[in-house]
């Protein structure tokens, strides 16, 4: 382990803060955001979501199911039209949703995010290993000269060879960018690190070379790691639990064992079957047809039934309450909420399917 | 394909051909080079290719970023020159712009926010002289229907499956024989890809149409194509049907590529990366242009450049360029 980043100097942590307590615990958040004609859209709706050191859960859901506005609260750097209606935000038992909480730059030290626009994030005309110095300089008020050199060390330790590390960005290869971005995230000792899409523009050996990194970081710094995703199989790949989103709700968690050997919620189970898979030679996709809600606009009952095939009747009036059932597993649909608590048996919902490649 | 497709093409010339195509891009210098005060040095994109695609045929193209995937369509879709080479559609020169559509990754970029769908359309078939009432139908083909519904709207009125899905009306007015589309769905939601992909099978199957399809995603390779074609540092490292290449792969950067993937099967083993560091730019290295990052190098590999040749135990058509290909351990 290196000198410049991790958990090898003793944690000073923020004030109201203490060591305790989980490291990062969120518990009925609800963020919504005002629209240009008044009306407000709940973005994400009462979510629990927690991730302890040196452990790596996933977030998946399609597009706009509401995980980056989730980091977004998590981080304060929600947009001005959105606010945090409800919830807490627990780290090591500081709340960060309530008023008056650390600002934003402090928090950084605690929680960093790798997105994954890394060329946006990055300043174009400054170099990396400045970039890097900069961070620590302003965030840990360390000498420019210390800084320098932890920025070489961390540029060295996310495998950015030393002859690069005075390359502007653009002259960066984007699987080089990512891992510049991802020195820049650990610069400051971050104990809690969320990758939201962090290898999605990436193509797949430099995926599985940024993946490698973060699970060695997890793993060498202990860092609780979040990973956003919609490609599940980076999650079955990288995490040990994972929690499914849907129209601001988490539909289904537990760990990736259980999740994706029995899933259980139909939304679920559309995910998993919707990607064809090369090596397991699964040509045969399931077909979730529509689209997620208008949440500005959301009709009564389950946000999902227009698209289940085990919706009925009640499905379309009542929203289904989030369970926790054994194995830490949670569930918010009906058809298993009658149970006794145990770990319910699978129920198969009956996509249609397309088998692809029929020749 | 249906065997009597098969049967049809394969004795025939084939509707595309592409040989000994060659593309350098030209030596300028960006703020880049004048900031690290270096010369810039043409980037060889794509070293003599050689391709086929059979009417009616699903051909994708793999390979990382960098390795010549969009320049070889471009080059086909005749918006860039070969330096080198002959690329034929039907025996003729690219310049028929109505045999051969495109369809590019970002539909916001290809889209103008501004027009509406039927606009979008037109716009193609009026540059190509031709009639205005193929945009419903084109609308249908893609299955925006009904096409009346959809022909006054304007993109951001749209999910971006359906917006994707416009773009490949835009491509379908224009009657191809062949489309071109270049990474198509790796913008899009898993469900969304879905629907995508059925609608290029369908459109094969419906109409005979073409494809070459092109994604760095080994797992949408293997769905949808027929064929593939491994593209490394601008040439073809590996190519045969999808089952040859994908489930016996015998190029070591195929191989890479294929342990690199992630799997939601329980039983798969995890990801690895097999090929170390990345890609090169700009230099290519002498003998075998993967050797800098093959796990299976030895001396002789920087000697000559390895041709494509039969793979061994393979049928004809799966052919690879590695000199080591015989002995390489069998995959676990
Ligand atoms: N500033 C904003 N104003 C209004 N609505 C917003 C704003 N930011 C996000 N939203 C809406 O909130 C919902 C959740 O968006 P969010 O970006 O969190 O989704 P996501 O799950 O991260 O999606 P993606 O996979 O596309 O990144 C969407 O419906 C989005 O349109
Ligand atoms: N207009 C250009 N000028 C100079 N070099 C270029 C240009 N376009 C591409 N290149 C270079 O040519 C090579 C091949 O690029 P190309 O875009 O064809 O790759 P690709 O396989 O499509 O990659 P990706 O998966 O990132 O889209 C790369 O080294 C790239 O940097
Ligand atoms: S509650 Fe009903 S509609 Fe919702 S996911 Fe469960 S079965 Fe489907
Ligand atoms: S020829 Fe040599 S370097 Fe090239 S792929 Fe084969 S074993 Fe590797
Ligand atoms: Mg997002
Ligand atoms: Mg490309």
């Amino acid at each position: 382990m290196s000198a410049a980043a991790g958990a090898d100097h003793a944690r000073q942590l923020p004030e109201g803060a203490d060591a305790a307590s989980p490291l990062l615990e969120i518990r009925g958040l609800r963020v919504s955001f005002t629209l240009s004609d008044g009306r407000r859209l709940t973005a994400v709706d009462g979510i629990n979501l927690s991730v302890a050191p040196g452990e790596a859960v996933g977030l998946a859901g399609e597009s706009g199911s509401g995980k980056s506005t989730a980091v977004g609260a998590i981080m304060g750097l929600l947009a001005p039209n959105g606010r945090i209606d409800a919830g807490s935000i627990r780290y090591r038992g500081l709340d960060l949703a309530a008023k008056g909480a650390p600002l934003r730059r402090t928090r950084w030290r605690e929680i960093a995010v790798v997105f994954q626009g890394s060329l946006v994030a990055l300043n174009p005309v400054i170099k990396v290993r400045d970039q890097v110095a900069e961070a620590i300089e302003l965030r840990l008020g360390e000498p420019a000269e210390v800084a320098q050199e932890k920025a070489k060390l961390l540029l060295h330790d996310v495998g950015i060879p030393e002859k690069r590390i005075n390359a502007y960005p653009h002259q960066l290869s984007g699987g080089q960018r990512q891992r510049a971005m991802l020195a820049v995230a650990l610069s400051c000792s971050p104990a809690v690190l969320i990758g939201d899409e962090p290898t999605t523009a990436l193509d797949v050996i430099v995926q599985a070379q940024i993946l490698e990194l973060l699970d060695r970081m997890r793993q060498e710094y202990g860092l609780g790691l979040i990973l956003i995703t919609h490609d599940l199989a980076v999650i079955a790949d990288m995490c040990d639990r994972v929690a499914i989103m849907y129209a601001g709700r988490i539909v289904e968690s537990g760990s990736v064992k259980e999740i994706f050997s029995a899933p259980r919620h139909p939304y679920t189970q559309a995910l998993l079957g919707a990607a064809p898979d090369a090596r397991a030679g699964r040509r045969t996709i399931k077909v979730l047809e529509g689209h997620p809600p208008d949440l500005s606009a959301l009709p009564p009952g389950c946000h999902f039934a227009p698209r289940c095939p085990l919706a009925d009747a009640r499905c379309r009036e009542e929203d289904p309450p989030t369970i926790e059932y054994a194995d830490q597993v949670t569930l918010a649909c009906h058809r298993y909420s009658l149970g006794d608590g145990k770990l319910p048996t699978p129920i198969d919902a009956p996509y249609p399917t397309l088998e692809l490649g029929k020749r | 394909m249906s065997e009597q497709l098969r049967a049809n093409t394969s004795a025939s010339a084939p509707l595309l051909r592409v040989r000994g195509v060659s593309v350098t891009y030209a030596a300028q210098r960006s703020i880049a080079d004048l900031l690290a005060r270096r010369s810039a040095s043409g980037i060889v994109a794509l070293d003599s290719v050689d391709l086929d695609v059979n009417a009616g045929e699903i051909v994708a193209v793999v390979g990382e970023s960098g390795s010549g995937k969009t320049t070889l369509a471009r080059v086909i879709a005749g918006l860039i020159a070969a330096d080198e080479g002959v690329v034929e559609v039907e025996g003729e020169g690219p310049n028929d712009w109505r045999s051969v559509g495109m369809v590019f990754q970002d539909p916001y970029e290809t889209l103008d926010p501004k027009r509406t769908l039927g606009e979008f359309i037109a716009e193609g078939l009026e540059a190509q002289g031709l009639p205005m009432d193929r945009v419903d139908t084109a609308l249908e083909a893609a299955e925006l229907l009904p096409a009346a519904a959809f022909r006054d709207r304007v993109p951001e009125e749209l999910s971006g499956g359906q917006r994707q899905r416009v773009v490949i009306a835009g491509a379908l007015a224009l009657n191809p024989k062949l489309v071109i589309a270049d990474e198509p769905v790796s913008m899009l939601d898993v469900s969304m890809r879905a629907q995508i992909l059925a609608l290029i099978e369908q459109l094969r199957r419906d109409q005979g149409i073409a494809w070459i399809f092109i994604t760095h995603d080994l797992s949408l390779a293997w769905a949808i194509s027929d064929r593939v074609v491994v593209l490394y540092l601008g040439a073809v490292v590996e190519e045969g049907t999808a089952e040859q290449v994908l489930r016996n792969p015998a190029h070591p950067y195929t191989r890479a590529l294929l342990a690199a993937l992630p799997s939601t099967d329980p039983g798969a083993a995890g990801t690895h990366s097999l090929a170390a560091g990345e890609i090169p730019q700009g230099d290519t290295p002498s003998g075998c242009r993967f050797r800098n990052r093959c796990a299976h190098a030895i001396e002789a590999c920087a000697l000559t450049r390895p041709p494509l040749e039969v793979a061994p135990g393979g049928g004809a058509e799966h052919r690879v360029a590695c000199i080591r290909a015989a002995e390489l351990p069998p995959l676990s």
